[in-house]
């Protein structure tokens, strides 16, 4: 299962009326059955054990069907393809009769718009099912959904600065009409749906105007009135199967059945696509066609059909599923709760980086031309923070960060640190080699003439170096940036990130730090390991430094309890004298007395001037945590000064770094 | 946490109907003010389903409860309408985790449809004289029937002790306990070290794991899966099996080989290990040499930190000699993998002619046991032949005449002759179904039984190119 994708096993279209709950559509059209209760655990071998470990072994006693019935539950041993050949054969739906799948899933009206869920042997069913109102009209008594839809709409700085968007941008953006990949709870899924073309003959004579009159539009269409309808979302049971149930629920169910119900208030959509659907089955149940020629048919013939196909097909593989439902452009998508939380805020001082190609990202807009989303992917860079690129732009950063969290959302964009050439990436965990193939043709076509993609990867996956080294000449910054760009956005490659914390050697302790420090027999820390960035500590010119490295091991073995060597306890007395040590400041946030000592110590030392009057606001990046080449775009200063202060710090032994991916 | 119990059947007249609950009032009641769950009717339908759904479990949700169960319909001529359909049902809250209770409502159905296949006890209930069914007046009868007080005892024990034995006749002891949720089994490959970091119980004790038996005295934080396999004589599926139920109880954590031409690099945790003094000590203790002092904390941040891509152990070693003169380096290493702020990056090789990438499953990397090593006709005869011998109960022979099979030593003295005897140019053939890179370094040399340096040999002159991820 990749990643980001659901145990989605099927979606089923179910209405009442009447006559009964029927089961009008269910994509796709032979659904693969999970191979075991424990679908989701599928690649897990021990699955057997498990049972028995559990005390289960009963349960498949039970399932071997032993009851006088007769009937065959289904067993571990079923495969797919006898599942479907099932289906075929005898008309049965993920292994259930169809009657029997229409009772199961056909809640009274005390599930009327609230969550509907029941679990079969491993499969989950869950919906939202929505009801017309007690004497059958639609119209008048879901109000209520209308008004949900409204107060649902999102509550950004989007409403606020609206105006300003249009003002300096000349742009129409009373409708936004640009972001077209929007929830379908936002207003402009109600304003579009008057002037979208009908692509369906049937609905022709509906419209806006006679919305009123629909209740008794939908009982014209035929003797048995839709009285209610909900779409299932059947899953297979995985070890995460409450929050994935909960998801689906939520963000799919909810929101698709919301949406429907409002169309089929507007203009008996569900009614209407019931009536074609059903004729559909009809007409093929006539000609005794098989059982696949109407699924493709009704996902040809009805907007609604389709629609379901996309989302299961597009939700499946953990992607965004874009269509329409009565002419109105529609989005759906699977936010995991991990997700969520990473789009939640994007920092101004992050931008983002776009998943396709702009100019796909552009096309899939339905106002390219004149949008601020438009503009903003026209316009945007991955090598600039929002900050600077709101600056650039004239667009206040909120509006920026706004797009990009929308863009993020739907799936279209990644926030990222900016690229900078002064970075060093290195082949990154997540490289997909398992797609090298593609990734190198498709490499080569965008790049040609630059070096290959596994050259790159040879490159980077070395030993490490600032990206810039691997750039030429000037002129081929450009292309070089978004090679990088290429390689992040597919995750071959990932920021070698330095953290660290600012110390004091022994020398500038030697004072204030002797009644201070808790352990005084610490010996001092060679500062020359410290101060050098790569391998080099016996090669560092600082004699003091060497000197420490000579010293280093008989202090250590002086200040154990057990000392074996003799030799080293004559020089013990001497060296125990005077004890100061390296102070690293661990968390410069919340500084003990002694920290701020430290802190004040190294600064006085420090020479470079501006270093030492900016130091202080530095402080907060030197917790361990944070990436110093984050510095320099979050203090507005430039990249190279900032370097220049930490190589400073780093060569005077006050800079303890450390390099994680 | 069980909110109710009841046992509903289809009642040929009545239809749907609860015959017994726990609590009292709990789904149907005498009185209407007594607050009762949910509505019963609201879901009959399917606590007593269609026939085609019995017999397999099936919850339902419903004004926040979750109601697990386990519809039985059972077929003889001695029932009315030859069918006696029944259910025992357990109330949970909606947000509560269901899938502990899955055994316990599928064994309480078998349970139930045990007692009634041999003794006919849940027809013969209803026949008994004063016996009152749920939601009427002063139920329960004191003292009629047994299943009341069956359900009373489940409901009790289950919510007190996570666990319930009910003995109902001699020979009807209905024993439940709720299953601990079992954590999806990782993937082991035959390049993975499994670590012990919980000990295991007393193996004169523990026979119930002949292949645990076998492989514990080698699971010591160095050998390999496929090494262990070797040693204990074993095939390498039932080894993996081993580990990842060790896995699964959090006895071993899975490392990598350990060898100086591994690189290892930080993890954003290392800020965690700097700042954490006592972790430093744990530390400290574990690296130390056996006869050696202990450790300065200050050394082995500033050892660690000069971990990075591009480094070897190697040259990190040889960079370090002084500093690490009382650590052992291994354990150093291991440290850090084991409390996560140091990770592997293993080596990759690719070919860069495209040609002699071999198609997408000409080597399968998902599992263990497929991707073995030598593929050759003598692996596979061997394989063949410990395959026969296992079946057959026999002993299978020591690896080397005069090897004991425990001997690791032997094993690593016997592996370079066998290569080197192997025709060269086999050899590079073998070693090309690597080549796409999506084979590390490490699996290449266990499959292949060669150190990184034959393989790099061998590769010498062809154009592969080597990247670290």
């Amino acid at each position: 299962m990749p990643p980001g994708s659901t145990p989605m096993v099927a979606i089923l279209l179910i209405t009442h009326s009447r006559s009964g709950p029927k089961l009008v559509f269910h994509y796709p059209s032979e659904p693969r059955l999970p191979s075991c209760g424990n679908a989701g655990d599928a690649a897990d071998s021990g699955n057997a054990d498990g049972d028995i470990w559990n005390g289960n072994g009963s349960v498949a006693r039970l399932r071997r069907g032993s009851y006088g019935d007769g009937e065959v539950v289904r067993s571990t041993e079923a495969s797919p393809t006898k599942n479907a050949n099932d289906y075929a054969a005898d008309g049965k739906v993920l292994g259930i009769s169809v009657d029997s799948l229409e009772k199961l899933l056909s809640p009274g009206r005390w599930c009327d718009r609230k969550k509907f869920e029941v679990c079969l042997d491993g499969l989950t069913f869950v919906s939202y099912p929505v009801y017309a109102d007690p004497e059958g009209k639609w119209s008048r008594s879901h109000e209520r959904g209308t008004d949900a839809r409204l107060k649902d709409r999102p509550t950004t700085p989007r409403n606020a600065s609206g105006t300003q968007f249009a003002d300096q941008h000349r742009i129409d953006n009373e409708r936004e009409p640009g972001i077209i990949i929007t929830e379908p709870t936002s207003a402009k899924s109600i304003q579009d749906f008057a002037h979208v073309p009908d692509s369906l003959d049937s609905r022709g004579g509906l419209s806006l105007g006679n919305s009123e009159n629909s209740g008794s539009t939908a009982s014209a269409f035929g003797p048995e009135p839709l009285t209610a309808f909900h779409v299932v979302f059947a899953l297979s049971t995985s070890s995460k199967q409450h929050e994935i149930t909960e998801e689906v629920y939520e963000q799919l169910a909810k929101k698709l059945s919301k949406a429907l119900a409002y169309c089929q208030k507007q203009s008996s959509y569900v009614g209407v696509e019931n009536r074609r659907l059903s004729q559909i089955q009809a007409k093929s149940k006539q000609d005794g066609t098989s059982s696949q020629i109407p699924c493709s048919e009704m996902v040809e013939n009805s907007e609604l059909a389709s629609a379901l196909g996309v989302i299961y097909d597009k939700v499946c593989v953990g992607a965004v599923a874009a269509f329409h439902l009565n002419g109105i452009e529609m989005s759906l998508q699977l936010h995991h709760s991990e997700r969520e939380d990473a789009s939640a805020f994007i920092d101004r001082h992050f931008t983002v980086l776009l998943l396709e190609d702009r100019d796909d990202v552009l096309r899939g807009l339905s106002h390219p031309e004149a949008s601020p989303l438009a503009y903003f992917i026209r316009e945007h860079t991955p090598t600039k923070s929002l900050q600077k690129q709101a600056t650039k732009l004239g667009i206040p950063v909120n509006n920026l960060i706004y797009l990009a969290q929308h863009l993020v959302r739907w799936q279209k964009a990644r926030a990222i640190a900016p690229l900078h050439s002064r970075n060093t990436y290195i082949v990154g965990r997540g490289a997909p080699l398992d797609h090298l193939e593609t990734h190198i043709s498709a490499y080569a076509k965008r790049f040609a003439g630059l070096p290959s993609l596994p050259q790159m990867l040879k490159v980077l996956g070395g030993r490490p170096v600032k990206y810039g080294l691997l750039i030429p000449s000037r002129d081929h910054q450009g292309p070089y940036m978004d090679m990088l760009a290429y390689l992040i956005r597919h995750k071959f490659v990932e920021r070698l990130e330095t953290s660290g914390w600012l110390q004091a050697p022994p020398v500038l302790l030697k004072k204030p730090m002797v009644n201070d420090e808790p352990n005084k027999n610490r010996r001092p820390i060679s500062v020359a390991s410290l101060l050098s960035p790569q391998l080099r500590p016996i090669e560092d010119d600082d004699t003091a430094s060497i000197s420490s490295e000579r010293t280093a091991i008989p202090v250590s073995i002086m200040d154990t309890i057990r000392r074996p060597d003799s030799a080293t306890q004559t020089m013990s007395p001497v060296l125990s004298a005077d004890p100061p040590t390296t102070r690293m400041v661990k968390d410069p946030l919340n500084s003990t007395d002694v920290d701020i000592v430290c802190l004040e110590h190294i600064r006085e030392a420090v020479e470079d001037e501006d270093l030492r009057e900016r130091l202080p606001s530095l402080y907060p990046y030197f917790d361990g945590d944070g990436a110093l080449e984050d510095i320099a775009a979050r203090e507005g200063l430039k990249r190279s000064t900032v370097d220049g202060w930490l190589d400073l710090l780093q060569k005077d032994g006050f800079l303890l770094t450390f390099r994680h991916v | 946490m069980l909110e109710a119990v009841f046992y509903a059947r289809f009642h040929p007249e009545r239809g749907p109907s609860v015959i017994h609950q726990y609590p009292e009032a709990s789904i149907l009641s005498a009185t209407p003010k007594d607050s009762k769950l949910l509505d019963f009717s609201d879901i009959s339908s399917w606590v007593i389903p269609a026939y085609e759904l019995c017999n397999r479990s099936l919850a339902v949700c419903t004004n926040g409860h979750r109601i697990l169960g386990f519809p039985v319909s059972l077929e003889n001529e001695s029932y009315e309408r030859t069918r006696f359909t029944y259910n025992v049902c357990f109330v949970l809250s909606e947000d509560a985790d269901p899938r502990q209770w899955d055994s316990v409502v599928s064994k309480t159905a078998a349970f139930f449809t045990d007692i009634e296949q041999a003794d006919g006890l849940l027809q013969a209930e209803e026949q008994l004289d004063g016996l009152k069914w749920a939601g009427e007046e002063s139920y329960p009868a004191e003292d009629v029937g047994f299943v009341y007080t069956l359900l009373e005892t489940i409901f009790c024990e289950l919510n007190a002790y996570g666990e319930a034995c009910v003995q109902v006749a001699d020979s009807q002891v209905l024993n439940l306990r709720l299953a601990v949720p079992v954590p999806a089994t990782s993937h082991v490959r035959a390049w993975d070290v499994p670590l012990l970091i919980r000990g295991l119980p007393n193996a004169d004790e523990w026979t119930s794991d002949l292949a645990l038996q076998r492989i514990q005295a080698y699971v010591n934080g160095i050998n390999h899966i496929h090494r262990i396999a070797e040693l204990a004589d074993m095939e390498i599926k039932l080894v993996v099996k081993t580990v990842q139920e060790l896995l699964r109880h959090k006895r071993v954590m899975l490392l990598d080989i350990f060898h100086f031409n591994a690189i290892y690099t930080l993890t954003i945790d290392f800020a965690w290990f700097a700042k954490d003094e006592a972790m430093q000590q744990e530390c400290s203790r574990y690296v130390a040499k056996p006869t050696s002092i202990a450790i300065e904390h200050q050394t082995l941040v500033t050892l660690y930190r000069n971990l990075g891509p591009g480094i070897s152990v190697r040259d990190f070693y040889s960079s370090h000699k002084t500093q690490l003169e009382h650590i052992d380096i291994r354990r150093f290493i291991t440290f850090g993998v084991i409390k996560g702020f140091v990770r592997r990056i293993h080596k990759y090789a690719l070919a860069v002619d495209s040609q002699s990438i071999p198609a997408r499953n000409s080597l399968s990397d998902g599992s263990p046991t497929k991707a073995q090593p030598g593929l050759d006709s003598d692996a596979e005869r061997d394989r063949a032949w410990r395959k026969a011998a296992f079946s057959s109960g026999w002993a299978t022979p020591p690896p080397e005449p005069g090897a004991n099979g425990q001997d690791l030593e032997a094993v690593q003295r016997r592996t370079p002759p066998l290569v080197e005897v192997e025709d060269e140019s086999r050899d590079v053939s073998l070693v090309r179904k690597y080549l796409d890179g999506r084979h590390c370094m490490d699996e290449i040399c266990v499959a292949l039984h060669l150190s990184e340096q034959q393989v790099l040999n061998q590769l010498r002159g062809s154009d592969v190119l080597f990247f670290d991820k």
